[in-house]
């Protein structure tokens, strides 16, 4: 990678170029580009919005390091450490600081181009057990599915319907995803999981049955979030949400599904 | 469009905020290494017996919980200081295949195949040692190229800074501009291709090889996008695992930066090499 400026030896030592324009220039650039990502690692964190792409834990270490980051660009600036040349690839951290901060993408959306799905593969086993408040019977009234509907996702309903079809039928359900229509029309809500950040997301998909919805909406935009209630249609081999219930709701602090969750 | 730079934003930003801190951890340790560690205790420690250096190094990396963002500068400071490339990349490929860390997120993956644990664990090892031999045996030392940081004067703690400055300006571009082809690559990944891959062992094999180096991804989680891969067979899916932590589009920019281009090729084909073998062999043992 080209340096920004040309290696120089009159460049090398701060005290032989500081006064010079070129590399009051240099180290300020340099300075403000460092500035400008570590001001942007903690900005995300204190923010919140960090959620939108790595997990939780990383917030300490994206305000420790980003204000060291922040320290050591502004230590150029006033040139109390000068640097002694940068490379052009540096710019790219500028790039980076627009996109954080200007752009402030959102969560991954079911139209993020993430192009495999898990949920039929999932190798993760947890054990499932049901809350016996949630037990309804089957084809329960609505309105008691809502009154006493467990919180689940795609992959602790496989669980379920793997380990408990005898039972998990009588559950009342509440799931909170993205809802999702495919080309010939059939419903799924989708949530993604995360291990370290947005880029490791896995698709958890839960296909819809609408048609015991009662009052309201059955279908929305694509990617929008919804919370839904209902139950399990019975089939073991592909099982499906038949939903008694869904309204549209705002993203959730937290977007992402984790191990945590499983 | 507007939907693939989207995920496209996200994607990057996510690469990028996930990278930066162990970047950081990373000039710091590589800062540390530089001014503080006086260069007979390399000497000592590394130096004088470069066989038995390489799977030194490696086992010291496999002990050492590391990310490969953290390494690679790490590694550059001690060829700086004198230790033999060779014996420096091992370390450095080896903290981030071969850490407990990865080898519990694997566990955990793969619950119920104990033996997927023990295959990338030996796998890893051996395409480390792979890397480790070539390197040996030519006898390459390039110079790090991000070079002195030009700060021999003043107290420790300016020191101490002025390498950690030089180091993050020399490498953070490089990750950024790492996360930026990752993401673009996963966006512009066609629809229903993988799959029609999964049949052929030998396809199947070399796709999830290509996957690794083009998704970029942390060796911490890697092993939970392995394990999704269920069409896949078991040494394909070791392969994606055992590939990824020591060659992708991140990680040979960086090396390119560190260490030239040459070096950086000759780490890269020979990763992917030793990897690619070492997880068929493996596989075909222990899966």
């Amino acid at each position: 990678m080209t340096d920004l400026h040309e290696h120089d030896h009159a460049h090398d030592h701060a005290h032989d170029d500081g006064g010079s324009r070129a590399a009051f220039v240099r180290r300020s650039l340099t300075g403000a580009l460092l500035t400008a990502i570590g001001g942007s690692m903690m900005v995300v964190a204190l923010t919140g919005d960090s959620s939108f792409y790595v997990r939780e834990f990383m917030d300490l270490p994206l305000i420790v390091t980003g204000g060291l980051v922040v320290l050591l660009g502004v230590a150029a600036i006033a040139g109390v450490v000068v640097p002694a040349h940068a490379p052009r690839s540096l710019v790219l951290v500028g790039v980076a600081a627009i996109v954080i901060l200007v752009v402030r993408p959102g969560p991954l959306s079911v139209d993020a181009g993430l192009r495999y799905d898990v949920v039929s593969g999932e190798r993760v086993q947890a054990s499932f057990e049901i809350p016996p408040e949630s037990l309804v019977g089957v084809d329960a009234d609505p309105a008691e599915i809502r009154a006493r509907a467990v919180e689940l996702h795609a992959a602790q309903i496989h669980f379920a319907v793997d380990q408990l079809p005898d039972q998990f039928q009588e559950v009342a359900i509440r799931m909170v995803g993205q809802f999702d229509v495919d080309e010939d029309g059939d419903a799924s809500l989708v949530r993604f999981r995360i291990m370290c950040c947005a880029a490791d997301a896995v698709r958890l998909t839960t296909p819809l049955g609408l048609d015991r919805v009662a009052e309201g909406p059955t279908t929305f935009e694509r990617g929008t979030w919804v919370e839904l209630w209902g139950q399990w249609d019975g089939d073991v081999e592909d099982p499906l949400i038949e939903v008694s219930a869904i309204r549209e709701i705002t993203a959730p602090e937290r977007p992402y599904l984790t191990l945590g969750d499983l | 469009m507007r939907n693939e730079f989207d995920a496209w934003s996200t994607l990057f930003t996510a690469m990028v905020l996930q990278a930066m801190p162990f970047l950081v951890l990373g000039v710091v340790l590589s800062a540390l290494v530089g001014v503080l560690v006086p260069t007979r205790v390399w000497d000592w420690v590394l130096r004088r017996r470069p066989v038995v250096a390489v799977p030194a190094a490696a086992a010291c990396g496999a002990l050492v919980p590391g990310c490969e963002c953290t390494t690679v500068p790490l590694a550059g400071r001690l060829t700086d200081r004198g230790v033999s490339f060779a014996a420096a990349m091992s370390f450095a490929l080896a903290s981030p295949a071969l850490n407990p860390i990865v080898l519990l997120a694997t566990a955990a993956a793969f619950a119920g195949s104990p033996e997927m644990v023990l295959a990338r664990f030996v796998a890893s090892f051996l395409a480390v040692l792979v890397v480790g031999a070539y390197l040996t045996a030519s006898g390459m030392q390039p110079p790090y190229r991000s070079g002195h940081a030009h700060v021999e004067g003043g107290g420790v703690l300016r020191r101490l800074s002025g390498s950690a400055q030089h180091d993050l300006a020399h490498t953070a571009g490089l990750v950024v501009l790492g996360a930026a082809i990752a993401a673009s690559l996963r966006v512009l990944l066609p629809d229903g291709v993988l799959p029609s891959l999964a049949d052929d062992l030998p396809v199947a094999v070399a796709t999830m090889a290509v996957l690794a180096v083009v998704m970029a991804l942390c060796s911490e989680s890697d092993a939970f996008v392995a394990a999704t891969f269920v069409l896949f067979p078991s040494t394909a899916v070791l392969t994606f695992m055992v590939v990824g932590p020591l060659v992708d589009i991140r990680l040979l920019l960086m090396y390119r930066s560190a260490f030239g281009t040459r070096a950086a090729a000759a780490i890269g084909s020979f990763a992917m090499i030793g990897a690619v073998t070492s997880s068929l062999v493996v596989g075909s043992l222990l899966l």
